[in-house]
Parts: C-alpha cells; sequence; structure tokens
C-alpha cells in the first residue's frame, strides 16, 4: 500500500470506528479501549494522529499535521499515513462506511 | 488476645476461606478491604484447613478457628459457631465459599436467631444460578449461555458429546472445568468430575473470547449497590484470573442488571462471561454467590465492596451507592511467602483458637523428628 491515491481512497471509503472515538489515550503512547478492555501501543506520531482523528480531522488534516511536525516530503508522509491507516484497518479501528 | 478486646463500637466480623494460594479463596482480600473501612474491626477467621495460607498473614485475621468441612452438615456447623462465640461473640459473618454458602443459606433463620448477620440468598434463588439452571436463568433475562447438556453419568457425557462436538468445557456442579477435544479426554474428564463432586458433570461448548468477570452487591429487591467489571488479562493454568483490567461497557452492565433484577439478588455476587471473539457477543458461563478473590482490587480505587455489605448488615438497610471503578486500572496478583509458627500450628490443630502471631520461640532443630506440617 503506497501512494497518494491509495491514501485518497481509505479517506473516501473508510470511516472511524466506536472503538476508536472512545480509546482512552495518554501522552505516554498507551491508548486502551475502555469496552474491550484491549490495550494499545502508539508509538511516533500515532498518538496525535489517533486524537486528530478523534476530533473529526480529515486526510488533509492529518497530512498536514506529519508534514508541520517531521522534516519529511510529501510523497513519504503520504506513504507514512497510509501505511498508519491501513493497520487501523487491519485492527478494526477504522472501517469500511456503511 | 480474646473477645475482650473488642471495642465497643467496632464491628465483629467472622470470615471464611482464607488461603490465597493457586486457587486462591476470596476471605483474605475481604479481610484487607474490611480493615481499610474499619481499622478497629475484630476479625475472626472461620478456616477449614490449618494450612489456609491466610492464617498466617500480617494484617490478617486476629483469631482463627477451625470449622467442620461443610458436609458435616448444617448443625455441626451452628455447633461450632456457638462454641467460637463463647469465646468471642461476633456479630456480623461473611461466607465466602460455595460448598458452604449452600449449607449456611439454609440456616438464616438459625443463624438470625443468634445475632448473627449475614446476607445470603434464599435456597430457591441458590438453586436458580446454579451451573445446571443457568440455561434457563438466562433465557428469561435474553442472556446467551453456551449451549449445554448435562450428564449423571460417562455413557450419557459420551451422548452429550456427540450432539455438540468436540472441543466442549465439562464442569463439576461446585467447581473444576476441563476442555477435552476427544471421548478419551472426556471419559477421564467427566469420570474424574463425577467421583469427586458427584452429578451431574455439566457440558457445554467452548466459547472463544476474552473473559469478563463482573462483582457487584444486590440490594435483595432487584438493584444493585454498585458493580465493578473487569476483563481477565493473564490467566493460570487452571484458568484462574492472575491479572484483570477494570472496563467500562454498557452492554455488560445491562445483562449483568438484568440477571440481578430477575434474581433479587440479595448481597455479594460474581458474574462470570466470555466476550466470543467472532461475534463479540457475551455468553453467561457462570454465577458465584459471594465475592470473588479479586475482591480488594475495587476497594483500592475506592468502591469497598466488603464494607459496603456491613454496612447494609449493620443499619439493616442500603447505604450509599458503591462509587465505580474507572475503566483502564489493573491488578497482577503478587504471591508471597508467609511466616507459618508450629505454635499456632498445633493450636489449630487441637481446637486451641489461634491468636496473633507470636514470635517463634522454638529452635528448629527441636522438631527434626516430627513430620512436616505440610
Amino acid at each position: 500500500m503506497s501512494g497518494p491515491k491509495k491514501l485518497l481512497n481509505i479517506q473516501l471509503t473508510t470511516t472511524m470506528t466506536t472503538i476508536l472515538d472512545n480509546l482512552l489515550l495518554n501522552d505516554r503512547g498507551i491508548a486502551f479501549d475502555p469496552v474491550s478492555g484491549d490495550t494499545y501501543r502508539l508509538v511516533g506520531p500515532a498518538v496525535h494522529l489517533v486524537r486528530l482523528l478523534q476530533k473529526g480531522a480529515d486526510d488533509a488534516a492529518l497530512l498536514q499535521y506529519m508534514l508541520e511536525e517531521y522534516e519529511v516530503d510529501e510523497s513519504t508522509a503520504r506513504r507514512d499515513l497510509d501505511v498508519f491507516l491501513g493497520t487501523l484497518e487491519e485492527m478494526k479501528l477504522w472501517e469500511a462506511a456503511p | 488476645m480474646g473477645g475482650g478486646a473488642v471495642k465497643a463500637s467496632a464491628p465483629c466480623i467472622a470470615v471464611s476461606g482464607l488461603h490465597r494460594g493457586e486457587n486462591p479463596q476470596p476471605g483474605a482480600g475481604i479481610i484487607r478491604s474490611l480493615r481499610r473501612h474499619f481499622p478497629d474491626a475484630r476479625i475472626v477467621g472461620l478456616s477449614y484447613d490449618v494450612m489456609e495460607s491466610g492464617i498466617y498473614a500480617e494484617g490478617g485475621p486476629d483469631e482463627v478457628h477451625l470449622m467442620p468441612y461443610p458436609a458435616a452438615g448444617g448443625k455441626a456447623l451452628l455447633d461450632r459457631i456457638d462454641t467460637i462465640r463463647k469465646r468471642t461473640p461476633f456479630d456480623f459473618f461473611i461466607p465466602t465459599l460455595d460448598a458452604e454458602i449452600e449449607v449456611f443459606a439454609t440456616l438464616h433463620h438459625e443463624l438470625k436467631r443468634r445475632g448473627i448477620a449475614v446476607c445470603l440468598p434464599g435456597v430457591e434463588v441458590l438453586k436458580r444460578r446454579a451451573k445446571q439452571h443457568l440455561p434457563a436463568l438466562a433465557a428469561l433475562c435474553g442472556v446467551r449461555v453456551p449451549e449445554t447438556r448435562l450428564a449423571s453419568d460417562v455413557a450419557s457425557a459420551s451422548e452429550a458429546a456427540h450432539a455438540l462436538g468436540y472441543p466442549l468445557v465439562v464442569k463439576g456442579p461446585y467447581y473444576d472445568a476441563r476442555i477435552v477435544h476427544n471421548f478419551a479426554q472426556l471419559a477421564a474428564a467427566a469420570g474424574h468430575l463425577l467421583s469427586e463432586w458427584g452429578h451431574p458433570v455439566i457440558l457445554q461448548n467452548c466459547i472463544t473470547g476474552s473473559e469478563f468477570n463482573v462483582l457487584g452487591l444486590g440490594d435483595g429487591q432487584g438493584g444493585w449497590l454498585g458493580h465493578c467489571c473487569i476483563r481477565k488479562t493473564q490467566l493460570s493454568d487452571k484458568g484462574k484470573g492472575l491479572s484483570g483490567i477494570t472496563v467500562s461497557d454498557a452492554r455488560l452492565s445491562s445483562l449483568c442488571a438484568r440477571l440481578v433484577r430477575e434474581l433479587q439478588w440479595p448481597g455479594p455476587f460474581e458474574i462470570e462471561l466470555i466476550r466470543e471473539e467472532t461475534s463479540g457477543d457475551y455468553f453467561l458461563i457462570e454465577i458465584n454467590p459471594r465475592f470473588p478473590a479479586w475482591i480488594d482490587f475495587p476497594s483500592m480505587l475506592g468502591a469497598n465492596f466488603a464494607a459496603a455489605l456491613i454496612d447494609i448488615l449493620k443499619s439493616g438497610r442500603p447505604p450509599g451507592s458503591v462509587p465505580d471503578c474507572p475503566p483502564g486500572s489493573f491488578y497482577i496478583r503478587h504471591q508471597i511467602e508467609v511466616v507459618g509458627n508450629l505454635n499456632r500450628y498445633a493450636d489449630l490443630l487441637k481446637g486451641e483458637p489461634d491468636t496473633l502471631p507470636e514470635l517463634v520461640d522454638e529452635p528448629w532443630n527441636k522438631f527434626s523428628k516430627t513430620k512436616s506440617p505440610a
């Protein structure tokens, strides 16, 4: 999975699940699902990306955050974001819109 | 220290189930919770075995008395209680073991007549939450249970297994559960459970998923004073929760509330469920008529269910609600060694009341020719 096209595709066909919406986050990179008891470790920009998603940020806002906070070109940022969202989807935190 | 050491205002509370070994009993956790809220309380330990580790634990009971096994019957238990109360007239009793609760539930009036406050369900209510009757209760409450069959011998267990398919869980009516994958394992497990606990053995489909436990305190009128939900995060070989984390799921709470309402459950309970991995549905596994071994965990978070129980028994009416436990706190079971004392051990064996720890004043070489207490 790479490239801006794929990223755009994810943006258009996926939505945040209730699980992601309800995740409790701390600044040390631990996310906790209070319903299932599942615990996640978030590294690097993932904590901020999840916080942004919980606030309803769209793909452009996520990408903007990556570009502003990290010394990275747009292509690399899009690829990393794509991988991150793909991981969320695999973990069922991010799913296809009904 | 005898009964005279009890302060007039301090409650005197008897607690059973003091062992904290591989399969810990609730009593030691209850005592810790009680001491947190009632620092002056006098705690009387009722023990069924001199090797119950909680007898010797720091902060444990102020005195310990051996009890006859529940199988000896109600009269034997009451006679022993009468003898103990001549020395230390305890006012409250928190039984913690399934087998003794079955007997004490029939002695409600006898205990009350003696001035012992205890919170127990009636015999019929107790029966409705027994493992073999759970499917009927669950159906009334709209709760799922694993498909269940009962068997009274190995042959009928084999027939039930044929209908259910393997793997399946085989359970005794009170304790013990084993997963079996074929007839040979089933025959061994069912034979063992039948000889150990009597019939029926309960056979159920295996549900794959995480285990959730809910403890609470029913008000006897269909409501509760509070509850605490955990997901077990580490299991021992025997399936006991070595660690757990508090969760907050409205669906889980609502399901448990329906069971408590239907039973009009009075007092402590623990509801065990599995959340099926594939469907996300909760399956009811067991309802225990007592506090669980992890009772002191919510107490450390400010939800002291053991103290609330004594408050109910003292006032005869429910006190304020027990606070909710915030999700995301976890416990880890931490086992330590406790020091026993042969003087105390000998006193208990003789039927003498055991008291607070004394320093060991006999060198071990004097005991070199005696058998180990183990």
